[in-house]
Order: structure tokens, then C-alpha cells, then sequence
């Protein structure tokens, strides 16, 4: 088997999140199937290959949603792309989200920007077996209202029972009725029981950081905690060598990873 | 499987026996060109001027197992013969020990690497004359392969000892037919003296340079020193060191895929190729983000991937000793220096 090459998959449909933000649905020519937090290379034919961890649930099989910000190369063709067009995939690669340690258990889940995209998958993959956790608890900061993904779905969220959700962007506009402020701020808000809770985090790296360093202030065990780390996988089969974290390879020891497996080594915010 | 048979072939034989190889192998030997010892191709034209220097070559094997470019994504890409590489060196058979754990450990085999690895036949040959800038035995290594090769050649007088070390380079001197005797004492005396001789050369080399009681611990505890910006004032960041390492191991997949509208006219096509965890972009993320900005932090990171995350994650010393890192450095900078410094002053 090549573990370099690709299969096809077809846009579907392309949703557009923010100004900056578009989540394409892909339809893969054969199966493809993940664990939440698990992630894939997504190629666009003759321009290149850059990872991306789901944004759907892992409940869905026959379709893959990768909810990607215009950041680079890849990304900026990538949102030039339109329904029907293709693209390559190729994965799942790394470890996802371990739900069996979570279950009986308060969630809590921080996320910031665009880096809800693995969360929402997360959410979905919670929400799918809604009855084996204690509490979910959504908390979600974005720079300003407009910049909100999955904005309708939230509508849906903060509704459902089984979940609390708190918002808060770093600077609100008129019609904004939720906190103004970092997301570090929702943390205030409510307490959860530290003896029997797990927390997950995904953001800018420097959401990352504070945001972790804010759970540990609170009394969160680091060995609890779990962190998306972002790096530039290219393998993604622990070959190639770029994603490397100390003695880690991003791609297949993460991208998940607890903060007690990690916070000794030194470039894990940069 | 530890094989012991040790031959004594003389030299016009052995020659016979690379020119019947050249039947059923392509054949890959140093020659002594205008710029130095190269591996070339062999042919019947060139044979005899094949030479087997005392020391390692600028190339290591792993030029040919796992090449600075390939495409991924087709099975043509695949040797149509298996290759012989004749006159690797201790160095590049450790290194390939590295290189297995990488591409051939884990989870996921590479299979344009297994096939490679797999096709390849290797010939070492002892270093009676290492190198200014050699240092194997300062991490366990010695100027003489002791396993990982398919046949090993110590030259004596007119004659070659070719120690077997695995079933195909057994199987290859039978069917080839070589005339060969087995070794005799006294002819593995001489050899012993000479290897003896080569380490003690070794040894004189590297007198100046220590690093610490234990290799482990090499760069432990060392994150923060002051060493790493120091030497990296010379480095211009030009990668040979990693380009000519035999046991780096890192690449980049780019994508030649063809584009199209429909499913059926998008092709697929992945090339690989060498990169260097010392250029600039080596980890940088979309949007900007670089956690090694630094010269200094690169230079660092190769220490700590040779010598700590390596160990740590997969069992191996990722630095065999070969010093051409020292040779290719366009900023003086030795690793043996280097290694030296971290370590407290004697």
C-alpha cells in the first residue's frame, strides 16, 4: 500500500463561515472513516498538500467536512475551488480525542477562532452519545462577532439541553448580547469538578497557551487537559520528519496530546 | 543470524567474481575521479579501475536507498535489478540501522524505501586510513563493520578476507563460483593488527574531543546553553550537513498531481525530496507561525534529534560518527567541537 497517495474526493458543497473562513464538504470516492481529532491530508491537485483535522462527526461515514481558513498556498487555492471540483485525501492519520476516558465525565471544551473546526467534529462526536458524559460545556472566543464559525449550528447548540454553551469575542459590535473579552474570561463563569473532568483546547497557539495556563490556575490536572497541536505534518506517517515535538512526531504520537505529555518541551507555543 | 565464514580470496579472483556480478546486478564502486573517490556505475570498461579507499566516501549508501529525490506515487519508480554497492563504510551501515527504524519501524512500512533496502546488496570494506574529521569510536563505533552488510572486505597483501554476514552474500559467492579458501589464522592476525592500527589512529585524531562519560547524555540539560548561539554565528544555514548526513532521514512531499474537473481526469502524482530541518521553512506553519526561527535554534534541534529525541523515541543514535557534517560545513562548524563544549570543563 502507498501511504502517499491519495484518494479522490468531490466538493459537495462549500459553506462559507466567515470572510476568511469556508467549510468544504467532501464527498471521498471510497469510504472514509475517523476518529475525532484524528486528522488528513487534503490535496489540491498541482499545488500541494497541507493537514487539516475534520470539522464533521465522526459518526458520519460517506462524507468528510474540512472547515479551512485562507491562510497560505494551499488554502488560498483551496477557497477558489467550487462545488463539484477535486481534491485528494488521504488518512486518517495520528490519535483523536480518547471519548472512552471522557465518559462518566464533565467536558470541557475551549476553543478559539477557527480552531473550532476539530472541535465541532469533537462536539458532534460527544453529542452522538450525549448520555455517557456528566456535563458538556462549550466555550468559544473569536475576535469579533462577524468571525464566528458555524454560526447557525451554534444557534442549534445553545439550545440543546445537553449542552451549556459560553461566547465572547475581543470586541463586540452593537447587536452583541454575550461577553466582551479573551476567551480565558468564560473560565470564571462557571466551576466544574476538577476530581472528575477532562478539558480540550484548540485555538491560535497563543489561545493555547494562556488558555491552558488558565485551566492549571483554575486547579485542572495537566494530565487532563488535551491539546490539537498544530504543526506542518506532510507524511503524516511519521516518516518525513516536519511535524516533530521533542521526542514527539506530531503526526502519529498527536495531534492530540495531554499537556502533562508535553509541557516539558520547550517550542510547544511557538 | 550471525554467520562466521571468513575467506581468503586473492585479488585477481575477486575480480573474476565482481565481473560475474556484473551479469545478473547493476554494480555501484568507488573510482578515484579528478574531484576524489566517487561511486560510479560499473561496466566491463570500467572495472578495473575500481579502488576501495581507506576511508569513507563524501556519498554514503544512503544515496542509493533512499535517493535525494523520488517520485511516490508510481511502482515504476522500482530498480528492474538489484543493486550492488561495494565499498561502504562502518558509518553508512549503522546509519542504515537509523534509517530502518524510521522508514521501515512503526506503524506504516515505506514501501519505495523497503523496495530500495531490500534490492540492495552491500560490500563494505575496514578503514585502514579514517579520516581527519572521522570519530566513530567516540560513540561506540569502530573504523571496521562489524554486521549489517551482505559481504565485508579487508584488503591484505595481495589477497582480500571477505567475512559473510548474511545469507545473500553467502548465497551470492556460491553461485558466482569465486575461488576462495578459508580464512587462516595467521592472515586474521594481520587483519586484527590492522584494525588494531586504524583505531589507535582514530583514537590520536579525536584526543581533544570528549563527550562525557555517557553518550545518552550528551546534550541533556543543555537546552539553554550559551553553546548553541555561539557556534551558530558561522552557520550560513546552506543544509549541507543534513544533505550529507548519512542517517537523516527528513523529507518534503510535494504534489505533481494533475488537475481536473471531473473524477476521472485528476491524477495523482507525489514527489519526495531531501529537506533539512536547517532551512527556514522546515517548520513553519500556514499563516507564519515558526517555532525555529533562529539559526541557533536549528543548529540545536539537529543535536537534539541525533542525540536525544532519537534515542528516546526509537532506540537509535542518530549520529554514527562519520564527520562529513564536519567536511560540508562552509562555517568551520564541527560537531565534535560542538559536543565537546556542552560538556563542564575537565
Amino acid at each position: 500500500m502507498n501511504p502517499y497517495l491519495p484518494v479522490k474526493a468531490q466538493i459537495e458543497e462549500v459553506i462559507e463561515e466567515t470572510s476568511n473562513i469556508k467549510t468544504f464538504v467532501l464527498k471521498p470516492e471510497e469510504g472514509f472513516s475517523f476518529a475525532t481529532g484524528q486528522f488528513l491530508e487534503l490535496t489540491v491537485p498541482g499545488v500541494g498538500e497541507a493537514p487539516f483535522t475534520p470539522s464533521s462527526s465522526p459518526h458520519e461515514k460517506d462524507k468528510v467536512d474540512v472547515t479551512i481558513m485562507k491562510v497560505g498556498g494551499v488554502t488560498s487555492e483551496l477557497h477558489q475551488m467550487k462545488k463539484k471540483e477535486v481534491v485528494g485525501i488521504r488518512g486518517p492519520y495520528g490519535k483523536g480525542y480518547p471519548l472512552d476516558k471522557m465518559y462518566g465525565k464533565e467536558v470541557l471544551i475551549l476553543g478559539g477562532g477557527v480552531g473550532m473546526a476539530p472541535l465541532r467534529s469533537f462536539l458532534l462526536g460527544l453529542l452522538g452519545e450525549a448520555d455517557k458524559f456528566k456535563r458538556i460545556i462549550l466555550c468559544y472566543g473569536v475576535k469579533t462577532p462577524e468571525d464566528i464559525v458555524y454560526k447557525s449550528e451554534f444557534r442549534k447548540w445553545m439550545k440543546n439541553k445537553k449542552l451549556e454553551v459560553y461566547r465572547t469575542v475581543d470586541k463586540a459590535d452593537k447587536g452583541w448580547k454575550e461577553t466582551e473579552g479573551v476567551v480565558t474570561v468564560l473560565l470564571d463563569k462557571f466551576e466544574v469538578d476538577l476530581e472528575n473532568s477532562v478539558a480540550v483546547v484548540c485555538g491560535p497557539p497563543i489561545m493555547m497557551k494562556f488558555g491552558t495556563f488558565k485551566l492549571i490556575e483554575l486547579g485542572h490536572k495537566p494530565e487532563n487537559i488535551y491539546l490539537s497541536m498544530e504543526k506542518n505534518m506532510s507524511c503524516g506517517v511519521g516518516k518525513c520528519g516536519h511535524c516533530a515535538l521533542g521526542r514527539f512526531f506530531v503526526c502519529k504520537d498527536g495531534p492530540v496530546f495531554t499537556y502533562d505529555m508535553i509541557k516539558d518541551i520547550p517550542e510547544i507555543w511557538d | 543470524m550471525v554467520i562466521k565464514d571468513i575467506y581468503y580470496i586473492e585479488k585477481e579472483n575477486w575480480q573474476k567474481f565482481l565481473e560475474s556480478l556484473l551479469r545478473e546486478y547493476e554494480l555501484v564502486a568507488p573510482l578515484e575521479e579528478p574531484g576524489g573517490f566517487e561511486y560510479r556505475s560499473i561496466t566491463l570498461e570500467n572495472l578495473e579501475r575500481i579502488v576501495y579507499p581507506g576511508v569513507r566516501l563524501a556519498q554514503s549508501a544512503k544515496f542509493f536507498i533512499y535517493p535525494p529525490q523520488e517520485t511516490v506515487s508510481q511502482e515504476e519508480s522500482l530498480p528492474q535489478k538489484k543493486k550492488v554497492i561495494l565499498g561502504v563504510k562502518a558509518c553508512d551501515l549503522k546509519a542504515l540501522v537509523a534509517l530502518d527504524e524510521i522508514f521501515l519501524g512503526g506503524d506504516l512500512v515505506d514501501p519505495f524505501y523497503k523496495t530500495w533496502r531490500e534490492n540492495t546488496i552491500l560490500i563494505s570494506s575496514d578503514c585502514p586510513q579514517p579520516g581527519e574529521t572521522c570519530f566513530c569510536n567516540l560513540l561506540g563505533g569502530s573504523p571496521f563493520a562489524e554486521s549489517g552488510f551482505d559481504l565485508n572486505l579487508s584488503f591484505i597483501g595481495d589477497g582480500v578476507l571477505v567475512d559473510v554476514g548474511s545469507e545473500k552474500g553467502k548465497e551470492m559467492l556460491e553461485k558466482h563460483n569465486v575461488s576462495r579458501q578459508p580464512a587462516e589464522e595467521a592472515r586474521l592476525r594481520i587483519r586484527d593488527a590492522d584494525r588494531k592500527q586504524s583505531v589507535e589512529k582514530l583514537k590520536e585524531t579525536n584526543k581533544e574531543f570528549s563527550f562525557g562519560e555517557n553518550i545518552a547524555d550528551v546534550v541533556k540539560g543543555h537546552y539553554e546553553s550559551p553553546v548553541w548561539q555561539k557556534f551558530a554565528e558561522t552557520c550560513v544555514g546552506c543544509c549541507a550537513c543534513t544533505n550529507i548526513c548519512p542517517s537523516c532521514h527528513c523529507f518534503l512531499l510535494t504534489d505533481l498531481s494533475t488537475p481536473g474537473s471531473k473524477l476521472s481526469s485528476v491524477e495523482f502524482k507525489k514527489l519526495r525530496y531531501w529537506d533539512s530541518c536547517q532551512s527556514t521553512g522546515y517548520t513553519r506553519v500556514a499563516g507564519g507561525a515558526n517555532p525555529r526561527k533562529k539559526l541557533a535554534d536549528r543548529l540545536k534541534n539537529r543535536y537534539y534529534c541525533k542525540f536525544e529525541y532519537k534515542p528516546s523515541s526509537f532506540n537509535i543514535l542518530a549520529c554514527t560518527g562519520c564527520g562529513r557534517c564536519v567536511d560540508a560545513c562552509q562555517g568551520k562548524i564541527d560537531i565534535r567541537e560542538v559536543l565537546s563544549a556542552l560538556q563542564p570543563t575537565r
